[in-house]
């Protein structure tokens, strides 16, 4: 039976990196799920992981946006919301990771 | 390094969960995970940590009542409880109501995480 594999400790961080952005190309869809069903808490508390995670894993740009987010969640402001939601599907988008 | 000094992560965010995990054993530590309030009381009782980090929107049992007990507690009050939150409005006034030792507001410092864990555990570490 082969060995575990021990990574470098900045390829196990980037292995990190990859697994949070893949699961965070999801989460502008399932925000606008919530959205379309009134589920504000939902939002709320997306907005607050956001804001806990994104500086995590180098993105300050994803905490600002879950920063926002979560007020808005509190606020129930639907015009707020999509356009942060634009917002986090355009730049996981762009983030360079396979 | 950090001589496997064990420290409780109370944590039900599995992303905070993956890198916190990451910084503190690259730094020497021995991580347990408790995903909910409590797991996070138990595992206090059972495994002895050195320090537990404690987020404050656990399932189960919230983190601020999970550090009252903690602290009420006279087999675990000694363990330095650090409150790990994302919410920095009244988290400070939260952590000294329910006894804490310290806050850490997410997204952290890594190095400001490592220096909570060295100042409240001293020597040990």
């Amino acid at each position: 039976m082969a060995g575990k594999t021990v990574l470098p400790e900045e390829d196990e961080f980037l292995a990190l990196v990859k697994e949070y952005v893949l699961d965070m190309k999801q989460q502008a869809p399932r925000i606008r799920q919530w959205l379309d069903s009134g589920a504000f808490d939902s939002i709320e508390r997306a907005g607050h992981n956001l804001k806990g995670t994104g500086g995590l894993y180098g993105f300050d740009v994803l905490t600002q946006i879950g920063t926002s987010l979560e007020k808005a969640a509190v606020k129930r402001d639907v015009e707020v919301i999509e356009r942060l939601c634009e917002e986090l599907a355009v730049y996981i988008s762009e983030i360079g990771i396979e | 390094m950090n001589n496997g000094v064990k420290i409780l992560l109370v944590e039900d965010e599995p992303a905070i969960i993956r890198v916190t995990e990451f910084r503190l054993t690259k730094a020497g530590f021995n991580v347990v995970v408790a995903t909910d309030g409590q797991m996070g009381l138990d595992m206090a009782a059972s495994e002895k940590p050195a320090l537990i980090f404690l987020d404050l929107g656990l399932p189960i049992v919230p983190g601020r009542e999970v550090c009252a007990r903690l602290k009420a507690d006279d087999n675990l009050k000694h363990i330095p409880v650090v409150i790990f939150s994302a919410s920095s409005d009244d988290v400070h006034a939260v952590s000294e109501a329910v006894g804490a030792d310290a806050v850490i507001t997410k997204p952290y410092d890594p190095e400001e995480l490592i220096a909570t864990v060295h100042e409240l555990v001293g020597s040990a570490a």
